[in-house]
């Protein structure tokens, strides 16, 4: 048994099979075959050796003839293993004594000699040898797998994925109701695995530090979200221990819900606030409404365009909205942010420029839309379409300029023309607002506020640009903080531009879900949250002990402060004297 | 190169790797196994506590054994003392300059 300690990014614990990650995504289906398919699985494994061996004095042929001998000669060194009995013997060895899958004893046997050689990585041969282990595994796995690489989302049975870090593209489109849990190497409590696994309600800790040369597929891990621990063959003590904790978790959970769900977010002193959720997949309106949200604050709509070969049709598009909308049902806001992609997420040929030196600060957001019309009008006209079955709202993400509010509202208005000269019904007056996520943006607020019904704090982006610090980059994570003054400021500037033109100012990003910041929120007159749904109880139980005098002179105080670990720490006393069990 | 001892059919002899540039990689550690597979005795390389089955190339690398190593050879067998001389000229091979 193992246990790592890594950042607890989403609680809860899950006890399951690994589904290991790597760059190949090459998965392990079965651990263990019966009994009389032991010789047919060690045949699998010869065969396969076999295989890899014709293939690899192959290479060294083509390689000799084309540039001599010395090049080809590194393949014969690499095809070296695949004629080594020894170790070919002690991976069949594995299949026989216990039975285990062709793949999985390769991969076992091959965990070992790595670890080995990671606990001699100061001599250089062990480094390069790492390396070549590492192929003749990858090597195996694929002959042994054929061609059925199993890529994230096929995944067929309940899983708990293990990878160095999930990119956006790879969770698209992974079948949420299979992934009990995340956990990562790298990454930090902002990262998009830690976004994803809040999003999906399932336990995640990220930023463990190398594990994975530990595990092989399919071996039990236990996951504490709560915690932060990642728990590599559990003995059964352990095991034991952490099944119970499970089942109790479950018990709390459904009675916390119960009991919030109904219960309207209203401060001590009566003042009734909306709370919001957070979705990016449709499945996740149900959370929602589960979790006592009020409507749909923000509904991210790039897992239509990531991973896919083609871009979304307008019938794609429609499906998605209209399902969330009747979800939701009539009476309860549903906010469409349109296509976010760029930067860390990946948009497949919609026109996007070749690589960029910056993507953050390049082509991508609303930017893309305005420079890509077709792809824009399809989402728009779909979204429009949508419109008729609730109470639908459009959202432009990373306006920068007045200039680029202007363009998507005429766009806008086109496409309600073009449905209009068709007989296409849609609602003329559809709420239109902006995300505000630039600073550029923030300092304009008074004049952005004539132009839209609503705003929406992005404070994810927000705090990233402001204080220019990517938040992914463990080395600048430290930089990246909410609590800095300098976003204080501007998020002031942004809800008092609201306030005076009278329209509402909501915040989506963590910052909502967090909270130590809601009396900061609530102080600075926002009065609208949009959160993670998982987030919308422990909320509400702090705007109850909240007055908003009180949480007027708190944020007035914060704006005076000079440094974000003054904010932090000022705002985590005043929760821990209302509220001690939400401070931490 | 050190002595030999014999003793029954047990034959030892230190030798120092040279197979410059990373001493015993894949390619010699490949021609030894291959070699002392081909043999009736037992082929064991020892540098200092560890202990690799000569007919597996992955436990002589696991010996990570660069120039200048300094490694025992044990062969156990009936035709050990016709196997010794191949198997140190794969080790051996190359010019090591300990400078």
């Amino acid at each position: 048994m193992e246990i790592r300690r890594g950042i607890a990014v989403s609680p809860g614990i899950a006890i399951g099979p690994a589904l290991v990650m790597d760059t190949e995504g090459v998965r392990i289906r079965t651990t263990s075959v019966p009994p009389d398919q032991v010789p047919a699985e060690a045949d699998r494994l010869r065969v396969a050796v076999a295989a890899a061996r014709v293939e690899a004095e192959r290479k060294q042929r083509v390689l000799a003839e084309k540039f001599g001998e010395e090049i080809g000669s590194i393949f014969e060194a690499k095809g070296g293993l695949y004629q080594d009995e020894h170790l070919i013997a002690g991976i069949e060895g594995l299949i026989r004594a216990n039975q285990f899958s062709a793949e999985y004893a390769v991969s076992r046997h091959i965990r070992g000699v790595v670890k080995r050689l990671d606990a001699a990585s100061h001599m250089p041969q062990a480094v390069r040898l790492r390396g070549d282990f590492i192929d003749f595994e990858r090597g195996l796995l694929a002959l042994l797998g054929g061609d059925q690489r199993t890529p994230l989302p096929a995944v067929a049975e309940p899983v708990v994925v293990l990878a160095n870090d999930l990119t956006p593209n790879e969770t698209a489109e992974l079948d949420t109701n299979l992934v009990h849990a995340l956990a990562t190497e790298s990454g930090g409590a902002t990262s998009h695995t830690a976004i994803l696994a809040g999003a999906l309600e399932i336990p995640a800790v990220v930023g463990v530090g190398p594990f994975l040369t530990d595990v092989s597929g399919a071996d039990v891990v236990i996951v504490d979200g709560n915690n932060g621990y990642l728990i590599l063959d559990p003995d059964e003590p352990t095991l034991a221990r952490y099944q119970e904790a499970r089942r109790l978790e479950r018990t709390k959970s459904g009675e916390h819900r119960v009991t919030s769900r109904n219960v309207p977010a209203v401060t001590r002193d009566g003042v009734r606030l909306t709370m919001l959720g957070n979705i990016e997949f449709p499945g996740e309106a149900r959370h929602c409404l589960d979790r006592g949200a009020e409507g749909v604050g923000l509904y991210r709509t790039e897992f239509l365009y990531i991973h896919k070969s083609e871009d979304p049709t307008e019938e794609d598009h429609f499906k998605a909205y209209r399902a969330v909308l009747e979800e939701i049902g009539p009476d309860k806001p549903v906010v469409v942010r349109t296509l976010d992609l760029g930067g860390d997420k990946f948009a497949n040929a919609t026109g996007r420029a070749a690589q960029e030196k910056n993507p953050f600060l390049g082509l991508r957001s609303v930017r893309l839309c305005l420079r890509n019309l077709p792809l824009f009008k399809t989402q728009l006209r779909a979204i429009l379409r949508a419109s008729i079955y609730g109470d639908l709202r459009i959202m432009f993400p990373m306006i920068a300029t007045v200039m680029e509010l202007r363009q998507c509202k005429s766009i806008l208005r086109e496409v309600q023309e073009d449905l209009e000269e068709s007989g296409i019904p849609f609602k003329p007056d559809v709420p239109v607002g902006t995300m505000i996520e630039v600073p550029s943006a923030a300092l304009v607020a008074d004049v952005l506020a004539k132009q839209v019904n609503f705003f929406s704090i992005g404070t994810n982006d927000l705090v990233q640009y402001t204080l220019a610090a990517d938040r992914n980059n463990e080395a600048v994570a430290d930089l990246y903080n909410a609590a800095d003054p300098a976003v204080l400021r501007l998020m002031d500037l942004v809800a008092r531009a609201g306030q005076a033109a009278g329209i509402e100012v909501n915040v989506c990003g963590e910052m909502s879900g967090e909270p130590v910041f809601a009396p900061l929120l609530v102080g600075l007159g926002i009065r609208q949250f949009s959160a993670t749904p998982r987030k919308i109880p422990d909320i509400k139980r702090v705007v109850s002990k909240l007055t908003v005098p009180d949480c007027e002179r708190l944020a007035a105080e914060c704006l005076r402060m000079e440094t974000a670990s003054e904010v932090t720490r000022y705002l985590r006393d005043y929760t821990r004297r209302i509220l001690p069990e939400a401070a931490d | 190169m050190g002595a030999t001892a014999v003793g029954g059919t047990i034959i030892r002899r230190t030798v120092i790797v040279a197979n410059p540039p990373d001493g015993l990689h894949m390619r010699p550690a490949t021609a030894f196994a291959k070699l002392a597979r081909g043999l009736r005795c037992a082929v064991t390389v020892r540098n200092g506590e560890k202990a690799a089955d000569g007919r597996s190339p992955t436990d002589l690398l696991m010996l990570f054994a660069p120039p200048g190593t300094e490694l025992v050879l044990e062969l156990d067998g009936e035709d050990a003392d016709i196997a010794l001389d191949p198997l140190v000229a794969i080790l051996t091979a190359g010019e090591y300059d300990p400078a």
